[in-house]
């Protein structure tokens, strides 16, 4: 009644995907990635294909080539589970970075405003702020950023913590790291696919980081980071960087910046395609790089199981 | 105690109608002013290419007010409508989703998120229907006209399906038998003559600063359509089953038609059914 429904057979699905990132991935160029080739040399393995896990083992090998975090898969099947295309398997666990460690041995105080965003303090002069992601509404967070920001006005710095930040937002992340800032910088431009063809973009957007909210936290600001923070942690970090009072430390982000987008296969299985090109004020893409902090830390997994952070006491000695 | 419940709801249903009788002494059939309350449900398929090669369908749901007044030229019309619902995958595709995960104890666990689909959405429609006086009869009258309308069709999360806003200017007919019974079956038909469409950009991921999600939206997505690029057909039959001197209770069937080609084909079915007390 409503159309015709592609075939659900392993050469069907493949081309369906294969077709979606040729017309909506956004870094072919940056990445230098043939994707003609990619379609010659595994279409004749999904032609040949025969069961779901031949088939995933074709997508998955497709997509490994764009070595690319946001680039996943989603499976209808418990065995095979999913796909992380930057981790060419599932997600790693993170072993540098705890946040009950931070909860039960550092903090004097915490309130929590929803699970993904809290306060609080590690002494009585250095606040501490902890964003696990920023995928709730504008509105949710600037209510959140004045509590935390009048509860810490008096504190002599703010360590803000996103060492597990999974993304959301970028114009939360605009909003918050405008809560730190003096004045009105550009910290991020982005474009996303309008087209065909590899070079089809729309125009080019900028992204300001500007005061922001009734007041601002101008003193000292310590930014934290892992290879976990990603995608709206990542232009976060753009923006907190751009403010002269912020301080980055810790690991090298996870380089994946853009947006994305689900895409249903025939046989149902979901994929995730990240649409834009984002680069940093400078011009560059980090896409598959990361941001590298001004202060390197990394703390160890023996560290963090045994209750210590040392990246977070570097961070509160500095 | 339950009874006592039900006697005072079934009294306050008759304070509210008799009061209003009173101030409205016509007959149902001549009242200038008539005011309808109505629910439905119905089934809806949907094919969204921008997000899925699979089509859904399901089950919508939907509060209808409408207020008409009539004249003797012609009657002028206003509705809105709330709906919701719920699709699923029309062939047995299961839209549970697996992730496997471990924690920095080594930790293993299979995680499943199961989506939902639910899209949810009003309509409100302004029109006029003009009286062909030359093509009335004892039995039947004949309306031509037109309406203004706004639909926004909202699916929240991970894939939105069928999510459109479209304004457009339609082109309505309508047509009034007489039963032998002196009940009046009413038909109806709509078709959009110019509309402005609104869809998700081409790549699905409207992003602008200092915008909110809705904002960017409605930002540089907006296109101006005629009929031949966008459809919206919609053919209705309502009956009216128990018509007293004041009020009316109808039952209405609802077809409709929906196409848009931008920026991939979105094309929508549905049928339903609704019941309606006029008063």
């Amino acid at each position: 009644m409503v159309g015709e429904i592609i075939k659900d057979t392993p050469e069907k699905n493949f081309q369906s995907m294969w077709d979606k990132f040729d017309s909506h991935y956004g870094l072919f160029l940056v990445k230098e990635i043939d994707w003609n080739a990619v379609y010659a040399s595994h279409l004749p393995l999904a032609k040949v294909a025969k069961t779901e896990e031949e088939l995933f083992n074709v997508l998955t090998s497709a997509l490994s080539i764009l070595h690319d975090q946001h680039v996943n898969i989603y499976t209808t099947n418990s065995k095979l589970a999913d796909y992380n295309s930057g981790h060419n398997g599932n997600i790693p666990a993170q072993e540098t970075f705890l946040f009950k460690v931070v909860q039960d041995n550092y903090l004097i105080e915490y309130h929590e405003v929803n699970e993904d965003f809290g306060y609080g303090k590690l002494t009585e002069d250095i606040g501490y702020i902890h964003a696990s992601s920023y995928n709730d509404n504008l509105s949710v967070f600037k209510k959140a950023m004045d509590k935390a920001m009048n509860a810490l006005a008096s504190t002599e710095k703010i360590v803000f913590d996103i060492r597990d930040h999974s993304g959301g937002s970028d114009n939360v992340s605009k909003y918050i790291a405008g809560r730190f800032a003096k004045s009105k910088k550009l910290f991020m431009t982005s474009k996303k696919r309008n087209g065909p063809g590899h070079n089809d973009f729309e125009g080019m957007m900028k992204w300001y980081v500007e005061p922001e909210g009734e007041s601002q936290y101008t003193k000292p600001v310590i930014l934290l980071t892992t290879s976990h923070s990603i995608s709206a942690a990542e232009t976060f970090t753009f923006a907190m960087r751009e403010n002269d009072n912020v301080t980055h430390m810790g690991e090298t982000t996870a380089g994946a910046f853009s947006d994305v987008i689900a895409y249903q296969l025939p046989n149902g299985w979901l994929c995730t395609i990240g649409v834009g090109d984002y680069r940093g004020s400078d011009g560059k893409s980090y896409e598959g790089i990361g941001i590298a902090p001004h202060i390197y830390s990394k703390n160890l997994k023996a560290d963090v199981l045994a209750g210590v952070d040392k990246t977070l006491e570097k961070a509160i000695q500095m | 105690m339950k009874q006592t419940k039900y006697h005072l709801v079934i009294l306050l249903f008759f304070a509210v109608f008799y009061s209003s009788y009173g101030q409205n002494k016509e007959p149902y059939a001549l009242k200038k002013n008539q005011f309808r309350v109505g629910l439905g449900a119905g089934y809806l398929q949907t094919l969204d290419l921008q997000v899925s090669p699979k089509s859904y369908h399901g089950v919508r749901k939907n509060l209808q007010l409408e207020y008409l007044r009539k004249k003797d030229k012609g009657i002028f019309t206003s509705n809105l409508n709330v709906f919701f619902g719920n699709l699923t995958p029309t062939s047995g595709t299961s839209l549970t989703f697996y992730a496997k995960e471990t924690d920095i104890y080594g930790a293993e666990k299979d995680e499943s998120m199961t989506l939902e689909i639910a899209p949810l959405g009003f309509n409100l429609e302004i029109g006029y229907l003009h009286k062909l006086q030359t093509l009335a009869t004892v039995r039947t009258e004949f309306y031509l006209g037109g309406s203004l309308e706004e639909n926004l069709t909202f699916t929240p999360g991970f894939l939105p399906i069928g999510l459109i806003n479209y304004a457009s200017l339609n082109a309505k007919a309508r047509f009034d038998y007489q039963l032998n019974n002196g009940k009046p079956l009413i038909f109806q038909l709509s078709l959009p003559l110019v509309s402005a469409v609104t869809r998700f950009p081409y790549h699905n991921s409207p992003n602008i600063p200092g915008k909110s999600g809705l904002g960017a939206f409605f930002t540089g997505n907006n296109d101006i359509e005629t009929i031949n690029h966008f459809q919206n057909i919609r053919f209705s039959v309502r009956y009216n089953w128990l018509v007293t001197k004041r009020i009316a209770f109808d039952i209405a069937y609802e077809g409709s038609w929906l196409h848009y080609y931008k920026p991939q084909h979105l094309t929508q079915a549905g049928s339903q059914l609704s019941l309606g007390l006029t008063f």
